[in-house]
């Protein structure tokens, strides 16, 4: 045994820390070594001086008073309310379970599978999300027009109240009511036909694939708004584009059947009139359609949409 | 002489049947007092607090020598473990626990009068004056004689100095093993660290205790 490891020794076999078979090795080392015996009379030496500093205890004074402290700034803070009985409650479950290997590995297992099966539940029964909306706004716009002045008396101080334009644009999918209500928007441009035409013939479209193209009572429905289009826009272009969207509904739904009935009768376009004539044709066998089927037979300025006229009353007396 | 010397002296550690006994049992009171306090029961923690906390006092004082600094740790003590009670885990016990938690207070008030360069080798009493330990201790040896207890007062007072001159840590190790008596193993849990490293501290607490001794010697 080396000298040093011994003194280590000494150390430890004088406060118990030596272990029992180190404990005969080393009375066997004292024996032979006088190095180690002076280490171990000084250790000894050490222990006498410490004894001249002991642990005294705490006079009674002193504990009373400590005690009489502590109650006071005891009685101080809240006892304890829900929050902490829960942490409480589960910090002995935490200790529970570490005292159970099986059970929190069987738990830990169980939360894996459950969170997995959520996950993959979520993920197959989640909405499909519509494509973000975007706006931009890259300039700050013009002023549209003054809606008022005011000067105040005896001043050069004027008050003027106008409107600004602000350009704006959207990117988003054709099935988004954002980009829906701006269609509709655009269907009514006074300025620009180009706008009106793109807008009629995309919300068509969308009409000609069954889209969501309601009708009724709903002033936004897209069909309601074919219709117009349809009957009062001023270009035969965007109105033959409505009709085309409108085609899907000629048998279903009576308001588009007569709107479509009155697109015969009255528009000025042929394109528009001879698209009405192949457009009705599936309701032929109906009395108002065959009313002006007939009308538009004799009287059409078209004699191409005439004859298609005829041809069409021609089919639906023989099928009847 | 070496054969008397290694055999297990007070400080071995290792205890009768009827202390293991009574530990047993008193673990089995204070878990159950635990729990009670846990639940929020105050005259439970009261009880907890009316058994261990002489000891508190004791350790405290002896380790800053100041009856002020004693109390407030103490008193801060055991409010932590009041507010703390909860996380307990009956993973050890309440004494080591709660020893833990004083033991770091001193330690912490240790380093403040490190970095403070204080002198805590003067020992104050709860008024600020200064305290003679010594006077503590009854003397009942029929030879004790004036001349003699001066020896004594002056040596303890330089034992307290050469302790001061050891690192808070060492300071705190060596006072948990010589004068508490606590194994290196529970020494470590309290110090958050290994028992190897608790070893090693206090070899260097020994070491170096000696030879500050020894020029006071000299």
């Amino acid at each position: 045994m080396k000298c040093e490891s011994v003194k280590e020794n000494i150390i430890l076999a004088n406060y118990g820390e030596l272990p029992d078979e180190l404990a005969g090795t080393l009375e066997q080392h004292l024996e032979s070594c006088e190095e180690c015996r002076r280490e171990w009379d000084e250790m000894q030496l050490l222990e006498e001086h410490l004894a001249l500093l002991p642990v005294a205890e705490p006079s009674p004074n002193l504990l009373a008073q400590s005690r009489m402290r502590l109650d006071d700034a005891l009685d101080l803070i809240p006892p304890h309310g829900f929050l902490t009985r829960l942490r409480s409650n589960l910090f002995a479950w935490v200790g529970h379970v570490q005292g159970a290997p099986a059970l929190a590995t069987l738990l830990v297992g169980v939360g894996f599978l459950s969170g997995n099966f959520v996950n993959r539940y979520q993920v197959a029964h989640e909405p499909k999300k519509m494509p973000p909306v975007r706006l931009s706004n890259p300039a700050d716009g013009s002023i549209a027009n003054v809606t008022g002045i005011v000067q105040t008396p005896n001043s050069e101080l004027v008050q003027v109240k106008y409107n600004r334009v602000i350009p704006e644009s959207v990117e988003g999918s054709l099935d988004s009511p954002a980009i829906r209500d701006l269609l509709l928007v655009g269907t009514h441009a006074n300025t620009d036909s180009g706008v009106r035409t793109d807008s009629v013939a995309l919300l068509a479209n969308e009409c000609r694939v069954g889209h969501a193209c309601l009708g009724g009572a709903d002033p936004k429905g897209i069909r309601n708004q074919l219709l117009v289009s349809m009957l009062y826009d001023e270009d035969a272009g965007v109105r033959l584009k409505a009709l085309q969207g409108l085609q899907r509904y000629v048998g279903q739904d009576p308001r588009v059947r007569d709107a479509i009935a009155e697109a015969l009768s009255r528009d000025p376009s042929a394109d528009v009139r001879r698209e009405a004539v192949s457009t009705l044709g599936p309701v032929k066998t109906d009395s108002t359609v065959r009313q002006v089927l007939r009308t538009v037979s004799t009287q059409d300025v078209n004699p191409y949409i005439r004859t298609a006229s005829y041809n069409e009353l021609q089919d639906a007396a023989n099928i009847q | 002489m070496a054969k008397a010397a290694t055999q297990p002296g007070t400080r071995n550690g290792k205890l009768t049947q009827a202390q293991m006994e009574a530990r047993a049992q008193q673990r089995i009171e204070d878990d159950e007092l635990i729990r009670e306090a846990q639940k929020g029961q105050r005259e439970a923690f009261d009880a907890l607090v009316r058994r261990y906390d002489q000891s508190v006092l004791r350790l405290a004082l002896h380790m800053l020598g100041n009856e002020q600094d004693a109390q407030d740790v103490h008193q801060e003590a055991f409010i932590k473990a009041y507010r703390h009670l909860g996380n307990f885990r009956f993973e050890c016990s309440f004494y080591t626990w709660l020893y833990r938690i004083v033991t770091n207070l001193c330690l912490d008030q240790l380093r403040r009068r490190k970095s403070r360069r204080e002198d805590p080798a003067t020992v104050l009493d709860a008024s600020g004056d200064e305290m003679d330990l010594m006077a503590n201790i009854t003397d009942d040896r029929a030879m004790a004689n004036p001349g003699r207890e001066l020896d004594r007062k002056v040596m303890s007072e330089r034992i307290a100095e050469a302790l001061d001159k050891l690192t808070p840590r060492e300071r705190t190790v060596f006072e948990l093993k010589h004068y508490q008596g606590l194994k290196l193993r529970t020494i470590g849990e309290m110090l958050s660290t290994t028992e190897e490293t608790a070893k090693n501290t206090l070899f260097r607490a020994t070491r170096k205790l000696r030879a500050n001794l020894a020029e006071l010697r000299a």
